[in-house]
């Protein structure tokens, strides 16, 4: 088995590792209080986070090539961030508790690492011609 | 690959475990409609209500209230074992109640009776004649459990993080009326049920038709840390985002087919 540890010391690799902290410090903020929904909706980006950097590290992105993963991770990066949003911004505008407040605040900061991270692979994306444009092959 | 697949399965199995335990732990203590919860909290109060030392002329019956309770189940999922600052509050607390009392019991392992048994022990530092606790003792959770004005008690518990892999019960107790006004008494002495004004006399205690009749609330206090995130509220979380997960592999499979050159820089 291969490890990819590079991957980790690259700025989106860095990113993935900062979405990772912070969203587990807002699953903790909001563990303290009991806001059940606030705690799957963290719980659950945190598993699709970690799960797209174990792909890469254990370099599982190149042996699998069926699925395009770049754009998998933009489009994920993009969900994550509407989510975090939304749920950060419920928590903060109803802060029932510290907890809740606190983990809104860093919530909003896990949904700008994503939003970067999503922004910076999205560029390094060409979608070359699409099909229908080419010229008919002979 | 078969290692690395164990290692993903394994991972989510940790990471779905914190949750799951949560949910487990969650489910040994009752919930505020459960009946034999309610019959021993109300219980409890009472049989601590009838064998005042000396015996009470004005002590009311106790029964339950939903909206105490639900207020209370409130202040518990803060897991602050400290008083609700809102107790004196009209309509933060209670729909009727200008002001509420309260109780609050943490501990391990929880039941009515152990939580109710520490806060009648206090009687053991209370003077009744001069009506003062022994200095530096507390006796409020007893003056409270005998206050004789008081007639409604609703009850909570809920399970706290208590550092990083225990849990601890936060038990809460609302009262209405509220008691511990400083300078009175709890209750008045006298002959058992001499001084009810009205009603009728059970176990040393005041009963009244009209004040220990069952009232049904629409009540959700707007500080409770759940409000607002109902079950279905839940469920949406739970149901929407791994199908945005799902639409996300086949949108993205409908763009390679779109674009068969698509690429990324390293």
């Amino acid at each position: 088995m291969e490890y990819d540890v590079a991957f980790v010391r690259s700025i989106r690799g860095m990113l993935k590792v900062g979405e990772l902290v912070t969203v587990f410090v807002a699953l903790v903020c909001f563990a303290t209080t009991s806001g059940s929904s606030y705690i799957a909706a963290s719980c659950m980006e945190l598993l699709m986070t970690a799960a797209l950097l174990t792909l890469y590290i254990l370099k599982l992105n190149k042996r699998f090539t069926f699925f395009f993963w770049p754009l998998i991770d933009v489009f994920n990066s993009i969900f994550a961030a509407a989510f975090m949003f939304i749920i950060s911004t419920i928590a903060i505008s109803h802060p029932t508790a510290k907890g809740i407040l606190g983990g809104g605040i860093v919530g909003l900061l896990a949904t700008g690492l994503w939003c970067g991270d999503a922004v910076l692979l999205f560029r390094k994306i060409t979608f070359n011609q699409a099909r229908t444009a080419s010229p008919p092959e002979k | 690959m078969g290692q690395s697949l164990r290692w993903l399965l394994w991972y989510a199995a940790v990471v779905g475990s914190t949750v799951n335990t949560q949910q487990t732990e969650d489910t040994h203590l009752p919930e505020i409609t459960d009946q034999r919860f309610i019959s021993q909290c109300a219980d409890a109060h009472n049989k601590y209500r009838s064998n005042v030392m000396p015996t009470a002329s004005n002590m009311f019956y106790m029964t339950w209230d939903e909206a105490l309770a639900i207020t209370a189940r409130a202040w518990a999922r803060h897991c602050q074992f400290s008083h609700n600052p809102r107790l004196k509050t009209p309509r933060e607390v209670h729909p009727t109640f200008n002001s509420v009392g309260e109780n609050i019991w943490r501990g391990s392992t929880f039941t009515v009776e152990a939580a109710m048994k520490l806060w009648h022990d206090e009687v053991a530092d209370y003077n009744h004649d001069s009506n003062n606790c022994r200095t530096n003792r507390q006796c409020g959770h007893y003056k409270q459990v005998v206050w004789a004005t008081s007639y409604k008690v609703g009850c909570a518990v809920h399970a706290c993080p208590d550092g990083v892999n225990n849990r601890r019960a936060l038990f809460v107790c609302n009262y209405g009326d509220a008691g511990n006004y400083v300078g009175f008494h709890p209750f008045k002495t006298g002959q058992s049920c001499s001084e009810c004004g009205g009603g009728t006399c059970q176990n040393k205690l005041c009963r009244d038709a009209e004040r220990d009749k069952l009232k049904r609330y629409d009540w959700a206090p707007d500080w409770d840390p759940e409000a607002g995130t109902s079950d279905a509220y839940y469920l949406a979380v739970l149901i929407t985002r791994p199908l945005s997960v799902l639409l996300m592999f086949i949108g993205v499979y409908g763009l390679q087919i779109l674009y068969p050159n698509l690429f990324a820089y390293e």
